[in-house]
């Protein structure tokens, strides 16, 4: 057994809440208003239904699979020919997406609150935190979600309750002017919010009560979709069409707060959502990374992978992207398309296959 | 075991020490704190001035100390200036002066010269929006004269000029005769394609106590200005922009005057209570009506010993209804006003989109032909529901 830690279903909860939702708040909202405007928060609640249909994939998968992840059962699945390079393309993509994860997290930083810094320095520093607390294993990383957990729900709820006063819900209407399309085309950017569900392909082997994953990655899921929709109705109510030029909508509207004369900064709300967000984000798919690629080559222990993996994070991130242009443009062209074929193409692939096999034998 | 654990404990503390603080930590006494900034035109051709007020924090405290003594003290703010090509070259010149590098997270009011705003304001404003350091909550304003005069002017109540723009913008709900705008707002008003952007003004006056002192000026604000394609085009006075406030439901406060309907030698004030509107666009045999309901509540606060017995519901609902025809003045004041000048600084057009999504946008690409000639008509619906500690003004019986 290479993990040998259990984590409960509430905290894997815990764990996808905080993954998807530390960075799609603060990149998310810019990108879906481009395509459904005032809508946005429609589209996500469509992504939402894509959401519900991919954990039940990924549930009946783990049903079918007990005690497996998906680089273990894709070649039982579908067979060594197609099922190893199945589990490679994982291993693979669980690394590239951390790039971007890292970059962002760099990104901003140096973006917006401490421009003088090398972003290298802040790069290394998360990628030595998650190092640490992967090596130490799920249990681990799911307990420090635990603790950030209800401060991140605080700061999030604090944000928001602090600039109602200056949003303006006129700004959302008129509701489908320019029809259902661009609703669509938004929804499609938004499935990122849900695509990374394939966590829960990784850690489910790893639940204390695998059988009863489907309800509580249910609530995951409609929470994170009344959080996005939350997210845009505040962001496009304070700043209606004016969002579209703002990089961080989010990190704008805690700047916009002025509650009394001695509260006019809630920004640390947002360091702090994003600082502890993202850590747990990057320890996650870190963790999913290195955990794939020890099961792809049978090691017994998946920690000597641990630092290679961190240093090759640490260069993607840098070399990748050039600027933040190129960053959130891949952000918006690629990773859309790579999580609805990656994260949700395969796994439903996998399924039928299975299933028809089942029915065969 | 046990000294292993201490001496763990010991390495994490003095860790503590190297770790604190930032890449390039800076000191609060090697910054100058910036309370806000004024940007005029340059005499040199396309050049600009910026004024940028600086808070002298020894000054501050001292004033605080020093109780009666606090008007006798110099000024808490320094002023320092520089022309540059772009505001953001300018600022840093500043700091050729200052010495210390600007801090600008408290910086409270964006004051524009009327020069420069006549000439337009869209080759100044981005920094504000860009630079990381500024706030979308800065307020702007627009000086009736220059902004260097509004910047080195002395504060009369407040120890910092600034803070003093400040504190009368937060209290404009009193009077509702301002209408100041943050950055947020403005520019999301600059930006939109129909509706045209306005902000309150802010002017120089002066006073025989100022001179006394050896004060130069001090200011107020007043009026509106109203923008269209990022450049000043007129003024509202107070009552205009009163009326702007009903149309837009921005009105807080503010005492309505009336003649006495017996006895017109005699004024009665009302005090607004709550106000509020909807503004509703309809298409009548392809024609657009828009039609804006003011709801309005307030009581009586002044009568002037006017003869008028205030205990007769009838002469409650006859006053009730002289206060609606004095508000919808005000309201149909400014609604010729900036149809005059062709300015839809109601948002009538971003309401029309609301509801006829699809017709407005053709109306869009026409609006500065529909607007001018839209047929507006007024409602206002005003209340009187208490007459404070009296009821009927004291006379001579």
């Amino acid at each position: 057994m290479l993990e040998g830690g259990k984590i409960s279903n509430n905290q894997l909860v815990k764990l996808f809440l905080i993954t998807v939702s530390s960075t799609a708040i603060l990149f998310g909202p810019t990108i879906s208003y481009r395509y459904a405007r005032q809508d946005s928060w429609l589209s996500i609640i469509l992504a939402a239904v894509y959401g519900i249909v991919l954990i039940s994939i990924i549930t009946s998968l783990g049903m079918i699979f007990k005690g497996k992840t998906i680089i273990q059962y894709s070649e039982i699945a579908v067979g060594k020919v197609l099922g190893k390079p199945i589990s490679l393309l994982y291993c693979l993509f669980f690394i590239y997406i951390n790039a971007f994860v890292v970059r962002e997290f760099s990104e901003l930083l140096v973006g917006v609150f401490l421009p003088e810094t090398p972003m290298g320095f802040f790069t290394i520093a998360i990628i030595i935190a998650s190092t640490y607390a992967v090596r130490k294993g799920l249990e681990v990383i799911a307990r420090i979600n635990d603790l950030f957990f209800p401060l991140y729900v605080v700061a999030f709820i604090a944000v928001f309750a602090l600039v109602i006063q200056e949003m303006d819900f006129k700004n959302l209407a008129p509701v489908l002017a320019e029809g259902f399309m661009p609703v669509l085309e938004g929804a499609y950017i938004n499935t990122v919010w849900f695509s990374e569900a394939i966590i829960a392909a990784m850690f489910i082997p790893y639940i204390n009560k695998p059988g009863k994953t489907f309800k509580p990655l249910l609530l995951a899921v409609i929470l994170l979709g009344l959080v996005g929709a939350l997210t845009l109705i505040g962001v496009v109510a304070t700043f209606g069409s004016q969002i579209e030029l703002l990089e961080y909508p989010v990190l704008s509207l805690a700047r916009y707060i002025r509650a009394s004369d001695f509260l006019i900064r809630a920004d640390p709300f947002i360091v702090f959502m994003w600082i502890a967000g993202v850590f747990v984000k990057i320890a996650v798919f870190h963790y999913c990374a290195v955990l794939a690629i020890a099961q792809l080559l049978s090691l017994k222990d998946y920690r000597p992978l641990v630092m290679p993996i961190g240093i090759i994070l640490a260069v993607l991130s840098i070399v990748l992207f050039s600027n933040i242009i190129e960053l959130i443009n891949q952000i918006e062209r690629l990773i859309p398309v790579l999580g609805l074929v990656i994260q949700g193409g395969i796994p439903a692939v996998l399924l039928i296959v299975a299933k028809l096999r089942k029915r065969g034998k | 075991m046990y000294g292993n654990r201490i001496l763990i404990i010991t390495a994490l503390l003095l860790l503590a020490i190297p770790t604190v603080g930032c890449w390039n930590s800076v000191d609060i006494n090697e910054k100058a704190i910036v309370a806000g900034a004024g940007i005029d035109k340059a005499l040199e051709e396309g050049k600009i001035d910026v004024y940028v007020q600086l808070i002298i924090p020894g000054r501050v405290q001292n004033a605080a100390g020093s109780g009666s003594q606090a008007t006798l003290t110099p000024d808490a703010v320094w002023v320092a200036s520089a022309t540059g090509n772009t505001v953001f070259n300018a600022i840093r010149d500043c700091s050729l002066k200052s010495g210390r590098k600007l801090l600008w997270s408290h910086s409270k009011v964006l004051v524009i010269g009327e020069e420069l705003a006549r000439e337009g304001i869209d080759k100044v404003m981005d920094l504000f929006e860009r630079d990381h350091e500024f706030r979308r909550k800065t307020w702007v304003l627009i000086s009736r004269g220059s902004a260097k005069d509004i910047m080195e002017a002395s504060p009369e109540y407040e120890r910092i000029p600034v803070f003093e723009m400040d504190s009368i913008i937060r209290g404009y709900g009193a009077t509702s005769k301002i209408a100041p705008q943050d950055l947020n707002k403005f520019l999301g008003k600059i930006s939109s394609k129909t509706t045209c952007a306005f902000t309150a003004g802010i002017e120089e006056i002066s006073s025989e106590r100022l001179r006394r002192e050896n004060k130069v000026s001090s200011f107020r604000l007043s009026g509106t200005a109203v923008f269209k394609n990022y450049k000043l085009v007129y003024w509202l006075d107070a009552y205009e922009t009163r009326g702007l406030l009903f149309v837009t439901g921005k009105v807080e406060s503010g005492i309505v005057e009336i003649k006495c309907p017996q006895e017109e030698s005699k004024t009665i004030a009302f005090e607004i209570i709550r106000a509020g509107s909807k503004i509703k666009p309809e298409i009548r045999d392809g024609e657009l009506v828009i039609t804006v309901e003011i709801h309005e509540e307030g009581n009586v606060g002044e009568g002037q010993f006017a003869g008028i017995d205030l205990t007769v519901p009838e002469n409650i609902s006859l006053l009730e209804k002289r206060k609606a025809d004095a508000i919808k003045k005000e309201v149909e004041g400014v609604i010729k006003k900036a149809q005059q000048f062709n300015t839809d600084i109601f948002g009538f057009g971003e309401a029309v989109y609301r509801k006829y999504p699809g017709e407005w946008k053709e109306m869009e690409k026409n609006w500065d032909e529909i607007f001018p000639r839209l047929e507006v008509q007024v409602k206002v619906d005003a209340k009187i529901r208490r007459t404070g500690l009296i009821s009927n003004p004291a006379r001579i019986k």
